[in-house]
């Protein structure tokens, strides 16, 4: 069994996790609306609860780099004041 | 040998069931029906918040995370002078800044506040010219105060209204040379006070809990990354103990002797939070979203609140730390 469960959902803000969920299972988000849960029995829960499309590891990590390749090109193609401004997105691994 | 007694007050007591764990923390009793020890602690975690209205990469935050407000900052399309109050569950707009020229669209980029709801303020700021701009928060509406002695972007504002500090950031104007320097305000006008030892912007500091003579400012760039650590005692900074790792765009809450940094950047954006008690930092829960932060964060370090940042986008969403108290079973393992 693997350590985390990967999907795509969408926070919808207040109590989307709450301070218990944190305390039962890991948690992380990352860009594409991609979260990296804790395969236990509450984590699992949660995520079906909030209606997660699970994903392969494999998948996730696409869709993670998809974004961050896309952030990085609008970065190195902005004006010096807009690298200024934003730093240039880092590549992600996810765990 | 110190007994419990000696250093409670009380002695270990007796009961047939747990107390309730919120007036027993820091307690430690003998549970007769279970026969074991037990005691209350708090256990700290970030949750979600309600989502800030709009993507916001800098601006300042301050209050508590119940009594929040979120007051300019970048991008200038979505936030521009707008202002936001956080009644701990969702964000609702109130009136705007006051800055002018109402039309300029960076006025209020890289602003920092500090002070309550209702009696908040802000300064600093502006881009790619920062300004000395500084603005008193009743709670309704924003009235312009006396302006910082220098132009400044990026340094930090910390304590309440009437006893305030402004202290770090850049001079705001390419080339961008990082400052030590403190300015004490109290709600109508600034004096100068003593200069960090480590010149510093993008830092961590007490923000809103803090004092005029009880401040804190770590890591942050200097301009590479730095983990530096110092306290402001009312007239001059003191290096301490050093942050656990060196990051910029770090976000805060607490006072000298009880303060968390969280999140920021040395290279990915960071999740994690550090502790502070006033001599140690020490590793605490992280959060669910790595982002880089320029001030928007308020609260104190067992109540503190964080909406947007940077991460691969600007964000919107928002985190809760806190603690709750529960019972847990002595062992000596």
């Amino acid at each position: 069994m693997s350590l985390f469960i990967y999907g795509t959902a969408t926070n919808t803000g207040k109590n989307f996790f709450t301070h218990q969920d944190r305390l039962d299972f890991f948690l992380e988000n990352h860009p594409a609306n991609i979260w990296v849960v804790g395969n236990n029995e509450k984590g699992a829960v949660w995520f079906a609860s909030k209606g997660g499309i699970t994903k392969t590891k494999e998948e996730a990590q696409a869709l993670v780099n998809a974004e961050v390749t896309a952030a990085q090109e609008t970065w190195d193609a902005g004006t010096d004041v807009e690298k200024e401004r934003f730093r240039r997105p880092s590549n992600i691994v996810l765990p | 040998m110190s007994t419990y007694k000696d250093l409670v007050g009380k002695y270990v007591r007796s009961v047939s069931s747990d107390p309730t764990a919120a007036y027993a923390e820091g307690e430690i009793w003998y549970n007769t029906t279970s026969n074991t020890f037990k005691t209350a602690v708090s256990v700290f975690a970030w949750s979600s918040g309600g989502a800030y209205p709009v993507a916001i990469q800098s601006g300042a935050g301050f209050g508590t995370q119940t009594a929040a407000v979120g007051a300019g900052g970048t991008p200038p399309g979505n936030v521009g002078l707008k202002t936001f109050e956080y009644n701990g569950s969702s964000w609702t707009a109130v009136n705007n800044m006051s800055r002018t020229p109402t039309g300029s669209p960076y006025l209020s980029a890289y602003t920092s506040g500090s002070g309550t709801l209702t009696a908040g303020w802000a300064a600093g700021g502006g881009y790619p010219t920062a300004v000395n701009n500084v603005e008193n928060y009743d709670g309704t509406t924003w009235t312009a105060s006396a302006v910082l002695p220098a132009t400044r972007g990026g340094g930090n504002s910390s304590g309440p209204q009437t006893a305030g500090l402004y202290f770090a950031g850049t001079t705001g104007s390419p080339p961008r040379g990082v400052l030590a320097t403190t300015y004490e305000y109290d709600g109508e006008g600034w004096t100068a006070g003593g200069d960090l030892n480590t010149a510093r912007t993008n830092a961590g500091s007490t923000g809103p809990t803090g004092s005029q003579t009880a401040a804190l400012s770590f890591a942050g760039n200097t301009p590479g990354f730095t983990n530096k650590t110092e306290e402001y005692n009312g007239s001059s900074w003191t290096e301490v103990n050093a942050f656990p790792d060196s990051r910029s765009y770090v976000g805060y809450a607490g006072s000298q002797t009880d303060a968390i940094g969280f999140s920021g950047y040395n290279g990915p954006a960071l999740t994690t939070t550090k502790s502070y008690d006033g001599t140690n930092w020490s590793s605490a829960p992280s959060l669910s979203t790595g982002r880089l932060l320029y001030h928007t964060n308020a609260g104190t370090a067992s109540a503190a609140v964080v909406f947007g940042g940077e991460g691969t986008t600007v964000l919107t969403n928002t985190e809760e730390f806190s603690g709750t108290s529960t019972i847990q079973t002595v062992t000596t393992s």
